[in-house]
């Protein structure tokens, strides 16, 4: 039983390192104060758009994002969807990364983008807290959220099975 | 080396034990709230303080010194109709308005269990608390952390020291570091 239990916590350890080295960093991360701050605006531009006819608001933040190729920032919630003074849909797109604010000029047929991007310790934060009740359009990002529920069950096991060969051993 | 190694691996690990059990069991309590549905016990008091206190701080520490709440000044706000502050302990968090002109301060008190506390412990960090359990928390919590990194290593040394699960542990982990490293630098870039 001793084996097995020895077995379970090393294969354990050997499949979580990474997310365990997460923790540790986002723990020293947050202790010196690394993740305060806003995301940095990191560069503006435009790109052609055209929404669908007839389509929702939701709809067509949904299709904005696919077309710049922000299907971290999927799927849109509702609280992410505004106008502007104008009256053009203003989409505040939040994502691992940090976010992008888009106005939808359909007039013009494009859409004008803000890229804000989070620093790297921010980004370990948002990762380290993503677990698999978490859904995401992003195909990546679930498979994080799934390995990373594991990591946190692995965790658990550690913990265990660490006291027991502990005391086994004494 | 392999006995030394091992030692610092066994208790490291066993001194960081209860910690590393409260930020096991929070992750879980804040990843699966649905599993353990938990409602905030409100109560409202009112209280009579000086007149004229000058800011939330001086509002918190004349409701600290009568003991009617307790903790971290959190947030502190002034305006027209008076000034706000927020005042909280692992589980537990007072919102207070306090009026200069009348010297009443209303106070807001929300208890969140266990559960609470122990979330709020996962999020203390950082050298600035004034509340001595959150700022004895917070020192303990970067000591973990560091610790953290340290089981991690010691550990893959361990493992690799023992060969006849060299060959198995070394499938694990390229396999797990290749699939968690490609996710982490494609969502990134």
């Amino acid at each position: 039983m001793l084996g097995l239990v020895k077995k379970a916590h090393t294969y354990a350890g050997l499949l979580t390192f990474l997310n365990l080295a997460v923790y540790g960093i986002v723990g020293l991360s947050a202790s010196v104060g690394a993740m305060q701050g806003d995301a940095a605006l990191r560069r503006t531009f435009e790109q052609p758009f055209t929404a669908s006819a007839n389509s929702s608001d939701k709809q067509v933040a949904e299709s904005v994002c696919r077309t710049i190729g922000l299907t971290l920032a999927l799927p849109v919630q509702s609280a992410a969807i505004q106008h502007d003074a104008d009256g053009h849909l203003l989409l505040d797109l939040w994502h691992v990364n940090g976010h992008h604010r888009v106005t939808v000029l359909e007039s013009e047929g494009k859409v004008r983008v803000e890229e804000f991007r989070s620093s790297t310790a921010r980004y370990f934060d948002v990762l380290h807290m993503t677990t698999a009740v978490f859904r995401s359009g992003d195909w990546r990002m679930n498979a994080w959220a799934w390995y990373n529920e594991f990591a946190m069950w692995c965790l658990g096991l550690m913990m265990l099975s660490g006291v027991w060969i502990w005391v086994a051993g004494r | 080396m392999y006995r030394k190694i091992r030692a610092v691996h066994r208790y490291c690990a066993l001194a960081t034990l209860p910690f590393l059990l409260v930020y096991f069991v929070s992750a879980v309590l804040m990843a699966h709230r649905t599993w353990w549905p938990s409602t905030p016990v409100k109560s409202t008091g009112r209280v009579q303080l000086s007149k004229e206190l000058a800011d939330g701080r001086a509002v918190a520490q004349e409701l600290m010194k009568r003991g009617d709440v307790d903790g971290e000044l959190l947030f502190t706000a002034a305006g027209p109709l008076g000034i706000r502050c927020t005042v909280a302990r692992p589980g537990v968090s007072a919102a207070v308005s306090y009026s200069p002109q009348t010297g009443v301060a209303d106070v807001v008190t929300s208890q969140r269990g266990w559960s609470g506390a122990l979330a709020d412990l996962h999020k203390t960090a950082g050298f600035a608390y004034r509340y001595a359990t959150l700022r004895v928390w917070a020192m303990a919590a970067a000591a973990v952390s560091a610790i953290l990194l340290l089981l991690g290593l010691s550990g893959l040394y361990l493992w690799y020291r023992q060969t006849s699960e060299r060959r198995a542990g070394l499938v694990l982990l390229s396999a797990a570091s290749v699939a968690i490293l490609y996710l982490m630098i494609s969502m990134r870039v």
